[in-house]
């Protein structure tokens, strides 16, 4: 008979079918078994907002220095599953467990939180990189759970050129390649449209006023006026 | 891991179970127990001395308090906080055992060379052995995961001077979000016991062998109490860590206000249009007067510094960040 110890509790179970699904006689927690490895799976729980994810990512562009607008391409949430390893040396090993995040910086631990068992009938992405991939320079873990983490995989575009940061759901900690350095001068549209308009209403006062009088006027006027519109402006942002 | 011994309660026979099993089948009568207990771990809280409200006040103080004072105070908002609770491992007890080091020796020898200058060289000795016993006192505080998004604590401190009661983890869990420890009590003790062995590896040691373990061990998880705080501005995200024993801020990233020329640039263009659409001149004079009073504002007269001012980029003064 296959034993195997419950990842939960420790107690030694009796694999009692050839399902890969068993559960704990003693604390009756739900576990997989891979290739003998029995495995807990633990997720965070996390109300997806995507708006948050991307105002931490702006947040953090803005405290770096960023003058240049980041613009966002794509946003997506996800549980993404990570192996979590407890070895026998006390130390532990955590690694992305599907392919989904290629490309994307990953989280170097897993984030603090409160850690649950999925409640029935809730399924979660199942990772694509097999445990025995992942235990393969591993002697035999103590303990290996499958983690289940909320992430945001945002690409976005700064300085003209695309990049992707992942931003965590529990702490809402931003991870981010280095940056493009930014280049050049970066000029809103909507500023560009603003000056234009102001440089053709000045042209306008300025070949219609009938004298140097009148024209000196109209251009202060203009000046007045625009500049009070800029402040306004800013006050609402 | 390590094996302990128990009595069955049916039959009073000894059966043996590993470290963090929670059951075991006696080989003698064949029942099964339940083992409960955390192996010996204690799990104590710190309770949090301050709510909500103090927590969101001692962000708008540092904030008030950095350059742009009270108008960067006002302009962040507050969106929610979460007040979490952060395990640290505490290992207390007296690291013993025994060191033996082999350290290379340097002796220096005055010489004199063909013309009879006096120089002195460097000779290599006879090795150093020594032995000696460790019998040290620890107590040794780490965090039980990655918080590094939390910033930095003390908690080994905190946890010896504050009153610490019994988890319950009920009542904490109903306060806030216990975070699970996800580094085991082994690696806390290694690191607990590579903290008493630092400083031995002095200079010139070519071998060392050592055996050093903890000998009346108490060992705690303590809970410390931390609010996540998010203030938002603009669209944008800005999470806050603050100590709820102390009040203090542990981690933030706030950037400075935005400062950005808006009178110049449209007063140098009006300038410029006024002269030309006056006579070629006046164009030409008030053009060149504008150039004179840009390089004057900005220092330079590179196109990429006049083209930043004329388009009204703005500058950030510096932020206010913690941890």
């Amino acid at each position: 008979m296959n034993t195997t110890r419950c990842p939960q509790c420790g107690f030694k179970a009796e694999l009692l079918t050839e399902s890969d699904f068993h559960t704990c006689s003693q604390c009756r927690t739900l576990f997989r078994v891979f290739g003998g490895q029995s495995v807990s799976e633990q997720y965070f729980r996390h109300e997806p907002n995507d708006a948050l994810a991307w105002g931490a990512l702006i947040g953090l562009l803005d405290f770096a220095g960023a003058v240049v607008p980041a613009a966002p391409t794509a946003i997506s949430f996800g549980y993404h599953p990570f192996w979590f390893a407890d070895l026998d040396n006390g130390s532990t090993r955590f690694k992305a467990a599907g392919s989904a995040l290629d490309g994307y910086p990953l989280p170097p631990a897993p984030p603090p939180g409160n850690l649950e068992f999925p409640p029935p009938g809730r399924s979660f992405p199942q990772p694509t990189i097999a445990p025995e991939t992942f235990l393969a320079r591993i002697e035999a873990p103590v303990r290996l759970r499958l983690l289940q983490l909320p992430l945001y995989l945002i690409t976005f575009e700064l300085s003209g050129q695309p990049c992707q940061a992942t931003v965590s759901g529990c702490t809402w900690q931003v991870y981010l390649p280095n940056l493009p350095d930014e280049t050049g001068v970066h000029v809103s549209s909507s500023r560009l449209l603003f000056l234009g308009g102001y440089i053709a209403l000045l042209l306008l006062a300025g070949t219609l006023a009938p004298n140097i009088f009148w024209r000196s006027v109209l251009i202060a006027l203009i000046l007045l006026a625009a500049w009070w519109f800029e402040r306004s402006g800013d006050r609402k942002d | 891991m390590a094996t302990i011994v128990f009595k069955c309660p049916h039959c009073g026979g000894p059966f043996e179970c590993a470290e963090g099993d929670r059951g075991a089948v006696c080989r003698f009568c064949g029942v099964t127990s339940v083992i409960s207990g955390d192996s010996g771990v204690h799990r104590l809280l710190i309770r949090e001395r301050i709510d909500l409200n103090a927590a969101r006040t001692a962000v708008r103080k540092l904030l008030a308090a950095g350059e742009s004072g009270r108008e960067s105070a006002t302009s962040f908002s507050f969106k929610e906080g979460t007040l979490f609770f952060l395990p640290f491992w505490r290992v207390r007890g007296m690291a013993t055992g025994w060191q033996w080091r082999e350290k290379e020796t340097f002796r220096e020898e005055v010489d004199y060379d063909e013309n009879g200058t006096r120089f002195t060289r460097t000779v290599k000795g006879e090795n150093e052995r020594s032995f000696s016993l460790i019998a040290k006192p620890l107590d040794f505080s780490t965090p039980a995961g990655e918080y590094s998004s939390f910033g930095q604590m003390r908690v080994g401190i905190a946890a010896a001077v504050l009153k610490c009661e019994a988890l319950d983890y009920q009542d904490t869990a109903a306060r806030g979000t216990v975070a699970d420890p996800l580094k085991g009590v082994a690696q806390a003790r290694q690191e607990a016991l590579a903290v008493t062995r630092g400083g031995g590896n002095s200079e010139g040691t070519i071998r060392r062998e050592e055996r050093v373990r903890i000998s009346s061990e108490w060992l705690a998880l303590t809970y410390y109490p931390v609010w996540r705080l998010l203030f938002t501005r603009g669209g944008r995200v800005y999470p806050v860590a603050i100590d709820a024993v102390n009040g203090d801020v542990i981690r933030c990233q706030f950037p400075g206000e935005e400062r950005r020329e808006r009178f110049l640039p449209l007063a140098f263009i009006a300038m410029v249009l006024l002269g030309w659409t006056t006579t070629p001149t006046a164009g030409v004079a008030l053009t060149a007067l504008a150039v004179y009073l840009l390089k004057w504002r900005t220092g330079t007269l590179d196109a990429p510094s006049i083209i930043k001012l004329l388009a009204g980029t703005s500058k950030r003064s510096a932020g206010v960040q913690r941890g």
